[in-house]
């Protein structure tokens, strides 16, 4: 009987580490498995029919009778056949959204390039009324935070102002700077060169260099956001439409790894936890000696969600066999802790915190907490009426220490997003987090580099390279009628009054065009029609303000 | 086990076996923020909330009514509550119950840990509904009833206690060596920093337990809470929170799914992961629904192990919502779905469905297939028939003619 690895074939590599659940012919949950390893899982179910259902990297769910034999044996052939059939038919579908994506992008700046800033900041406040209060208003639902008038730093709120005051506002610039800490302006001659552009128009920013570097994104209005690349990791930006700030995703270029931080920032922990539970300190041992960050990031991902003994494991392995570095150093600490061995775990990250930042912001949360931690346990020591307490032996380290490093690492702990991998904070020097939003001439003035990332949708999954793309669903003339109209739009038309009242007809069409196609098209962003919709309604509203009068 | 200073607990078993502990805090109303009866200058945009009390003291019920299924046999219940007017003119219940102040949760808590304190077998849930703000990453800060309170208070946090020192101190094995090895943590509460508190990153909140550090701690506790770090929960006016009606719909039945234990009694559970996944699953769903994804979840101090935890089992098979969506949509003039459990149950035939077609039925492994007339069959050719597997919380599926 074949392996599932040959009947896959290269889809195989797309989809070894996905979730697969076993469930008998009661639908009983019996166990949990990858494509990989679910050959070894035979040999711990009898035999009989059983019930296979496996979640695919692009989202879809598939669910296969799959017989054990006698023997030990799997029959793969149909539930392989289903997978290859459902990881082409996805193929399919992600050249139809991105052929949407990109008349909906193009068809919003052609748009929005029409209508003069002078015009566009005056609709503006129709604009801003767009907000998460109203939205909430309309729903009967209160927050229970701050209010966001008030001085609140909602991340939605920041994430969705729906649209810049002048058209141009929204251009992004870059800076690169080496390793954390270390102020360098982004020099095209730099020798770290590692800036491509993606052929999906995305930008990845890969970093082949056996250092850190802090990538910088700045745009006006918005605090500069500092992210930090690992070796042999990358970033791609990319930005949804209607929205000012980037999307940026985070890759290590390890499948396994890369899968596993997906899973567990979309909240599928059980699938997670079945998959790292897969993972033994060999497989990271391997994956280190190719790529040293992704073997430390699944260290972090195994000390949480797999085998303890495995993670202490590998774990020891790390330390002894690479090089001395701060996330390392964290992970050595947080076992510590977890093993109970307090002081060694309170040095470890007394040490570390004095190495600067740690690559991954579970390293930086997994530091904070403790020092927080062990500031407290300190206070509750001093005051202990047990004199023989075995806090006691807590006499090394002063709180002074703790609070210190505390001090030092919580401002930029404050402003990352602990949804991404990678440590990231605001603030215009890498040295000093803080939220100073950035104007155009302060932006001119770091000499940064433009950055040319088209709006797009974009998608919380990682996208895969898919075989076999052929098909498209939006017809032929629709797609000419469009380019039609977009094609006659002046792109950054940035004229006079006169200007915009020729353009604005003109604009509305393709406008009205792309809306009624929008509402047979599968798959395109929830933002989209609300962004057509606000560009429309800036648009008339700036026509009957401005045109009628002429 | 009695406590001096306890306040009356809600709920109190006579039973002094070991079992579940539970500590429910739901703050409404806040005398002295915005939109209170003595409200301070500088109230950092907090404000009044109408969905926190309701929803503890609908917990506090659901847990009291479903004593026989939870895995841990329910002891105590104790609730403390800061109502809205508008929710105690629905349920003057509310009144009666203690309010959520300093004072009361300091006392409640102790007695709360105390109680679970009996025996390493014991379980306990804390839950807090109301305001929070966060300082850094893996910090919430919990604003009770008499936050902003003048009356000389040290810092803006005086009346604040943070869920590190609950969760730390809920760990003082030394003190405490029979304390609870499995205890569920649900922090419902904003995560969102408030930029005047910025300047007070290190500015300490009330302490409710000594921290102990020392020995391994081998819990079982893991923490939902109802925001990432830096994000905002949210209630229905009048209502409940978002949160908390998705956690009462899952601990009824919305997260559980068939489950081996490791005696080899099947049955229908809710475990740590099975919840996890299911909220997960009701916030996308939520935000996908709305035109700005305003909701998440943020599950913390997991382990493999604690997934597996059963919170409560169910005596019969869930009601799962399944809502068929036809494509192309003009299809569901002529399409018939058929939506069969084999063995189990006669097969369901839906001619001329509504697009969606929406249905409850019970949780189980469905074939599904669709088809059309035969004059038809040319321009729509049959869906083959697919497996499903039909779990809650929901069941949303797209049958694809050509």
């Amino acid at each position: 009987m074949a392996e599932i690895r040959q009947i896959l074939g290269n889809v195989f590599e797309m989809v070894k580490s996905a979730p697969v659940e076993i469930r008998d012919a009661e639908s009983t949950l019996v166990n949990r498995s990858t494509i990989a390893t679910i050959g070894n899982i035979a040999k711990s179910l009898e035999e009989g029919q059983y019930i296979a259902s496996v979640l695919l990297p692009m989202g879809t769910q598939i669910v296969q009778p799959i017989t054990i034999n006698s023997d030990g044996k799997i029959d793969f052939k149909n539930f392989s056949e289903h997978i290859i059939k459902t990881v082409k038919e996805a193929g399919k579908n992600r050249v139809v959204a991105s052929l949407n994506n990109h008349i909906v992008a193009s068809t919003i700046r052609s748009a929005v390039s029409a209508i003069p800033p002078n015009i566009y900041r005056a609709a503006s406040p129709v604009l801003q009324n767009h907000t998460v209060a109203d939205l909430l208003e309309s729903l009967g639902i209160e927050s229970q935070g701050p209010n966001t008038l008030d001085g609140s730093m909602s991340r939605v709120a920041s994430t969705i102002k729906p649209f810049p005051t002048t058209p141009l506002d929204d251009a992004i610039y870059i800076r690169l700077f080496k390793d954390t800490f270390k102020y360098e302006e982004f020099d095209s001659f730099d020798p770290l060169k590692p800036l491509a552009t993606s052929k999906s128009g995305r930008v990845s920013i890969e970093n082949c260099n056996s250092f850190a570097i802090i990538l910088q994104l700045l745009q006006t209005h918005e605090p500069a956001l500092n992210l930090i690349i690992p070796p042999q990791s990358a970033v791609v930006v990319s930005r949804r439409i209607g929205t000012i700030r980037p999307c940026v995703a985070m890759i290590f270029g390890v499948p396994l790894v890369d899968e596993l931080v997906e899973l567990r920032t979309s909240g599928s922990l059980s699938e997670a936890v079945s998959v790292a539970q897969t993972l033994r300190s060999t497989d990271i041992i391997d994956i280190a000696k190719s790529n040293k960050t992704a073997a430390i990031a699944a260290a972090f991902i195994l000390l949480r969600t797999g085998s303890f003994n495995e993670a202490r494991e590998t774990i020891h392995q790390l330390a002894a066999t690479l090089p001395a570095g701060m996330d390392l150093s964290i992970l050595t600490a947080e076992l510590s802790a977890r093993e109970g061995h307090h002081i060694e775990a309170a040095r470890g990250f007394l040490e570390a915190s004095s190495q600067g930042l740690p690559m991954f912001s579970t390293a930086l949360g997994y530091l904070i907490d403790r020092l927080r931690f062990y500031c407290s346990s300190k206070d509750s020591e001093q005051s202990s009426t047990t004199p023989s307490d075995s806090n006691r032996t807590w006499l090394p380290f002063s709180v002074v220490d703790f609070t210190n490093k505390l001090k030092a690492a919580q401002p930029f702990a404050l402003r990352c997003d602990f949804s991404m991998p990678f440590t990231n904070y605001t603030g215009l020097s890498p040295a000093k987090a803080d939220d100073t939003e950035m104007d155009s001439a302060t932006i001119v003035a770091t000499g940064a580099a433009r950055l040319n990332v088209p709006s797009m949708r974009t998608s919380s999954k990682k996208e895969i390279e898919m075989p076999e793309i052929t098909e498209a669903q939006i017809t032929e003339a629709q797609i000419q009628e469009l380019t039609k109209l977009i094609q006659n739009l002046p792109i950054e038309a940035m004229g006079p009054k006169q200007e915009f009242c020729r353009i604005w007809p003109e604009a509305t069409k393709a406008l009205s065009a792309l809306q009624k196609i929008l509402a047979f098209v599968p798959g395109v962003s929830v933002f989209a029609g609300p962004a057509l919709a606000i560009v429309a309604a800036a648009g008339d509203a700036a026509s009957s303000a401005v045109c009628k009068k002429q | 086990m009695s406590h001096d200073m306890d306040i009356s607990p809600f709920f109190r078993s006579n039973s002094e076996s070991h079992g579940l502990h539970a500590l429910l805090i739901g703050v409404s109303h806040y005398p002295f923020a915005d939109g209170g009866e003595e409200p301070v200058a500088e109230t950092f945009g907090i404000g009044q909330l109408s969905a926190p009390a309701r929803t503890v003291i609908d917990l506090a019920e659901l847990l009291r009514d479903s004593m026989t299924n939870l895995a841990f046999p329910l002891r105590t219940i104790r609730v403390l509550a800061s109502p809205s007017q508008e929710e105690i003119k629905k349920n003057i219940s509310l009144a009666t119950l203690p309010p959520a102040t300093l004072e009361n949760v300091q006392s409640a808590a102790k007695a709360w840990q105390a109680d679970a304190a009996t025996s390493r077998n014991n379980a306990t849930l804390f839950y807090f509904a109301g305001h929070g703000i966060q300082r850094s990453r893996g910090d919430s800060v919990l604003l009770l009833e008499d936050f902003l309170k003048p009356k000389g208070a040290a810092t803006d946090l005086a009346y604040t206690v943070n869920v590190n020192n609950i969760y730390n101190g809920m760990a003082n094995f030394r003190t405490f060596p029979k304390l609870a090895n499995t205890q569920f943590y649900f922090i419902d509460a904003c995560r969102s920093d408030i930029l005047n508190l910025r300047d007070f990153e290190t500015q300490e909140t009330a302490p409710i337990f000594k921290v102990e550090a020392g020995g391994i701690d081998d819990r079982i506790a893991p923490v939902f809470f109802a925001s990432a770090a830096g994000r905002e929960t949210y209630g229905v006016k009048g209502g409940l929170t978002l949160f908390g009606e998705d956690l009462i719909a899952c601990l009824k039945g919305s997260a559980s799914d068939k489950l081996i234990r490791a005696n080899g009694q099947k049955g229908w559970f809710v475990t740590i992961g099975t919840l996890a996944d299911a909220m997960s699953k009701m916030v996308n769903a939520f935000n996908a629904r709305m035109p700005i994804p305003i909701r998440s979840l943020n599950v913390d101090k997991f382990t493999a192990t604690a997934l597996e935890q059963i919170i409560c089992e169910l005596k019969a098979p869930p009601k799962v919502r399944c809502t068929l969506n036809l494509k192309p949509p003009e299809v569901s003039q002529f399409a018939s779905i058929r939506f069969d459990r084999p063995g189990v149950a006669s097969p369901m035939l839906i001619c001329n469905p509504s697009n969606p077609h929406s249905c409850v039925v019970d949780a189980g492994i469905y074939a599904i297939d669709a088809f059309v007339p035969s004059t038809l069959k040319s321009l729509y050719p049959d869906l083959s028939e697919e497996l499903v597997n039909v779990k809650p919380p929901f069941f949303d599926y797209a049958l694809r003619f050509a």
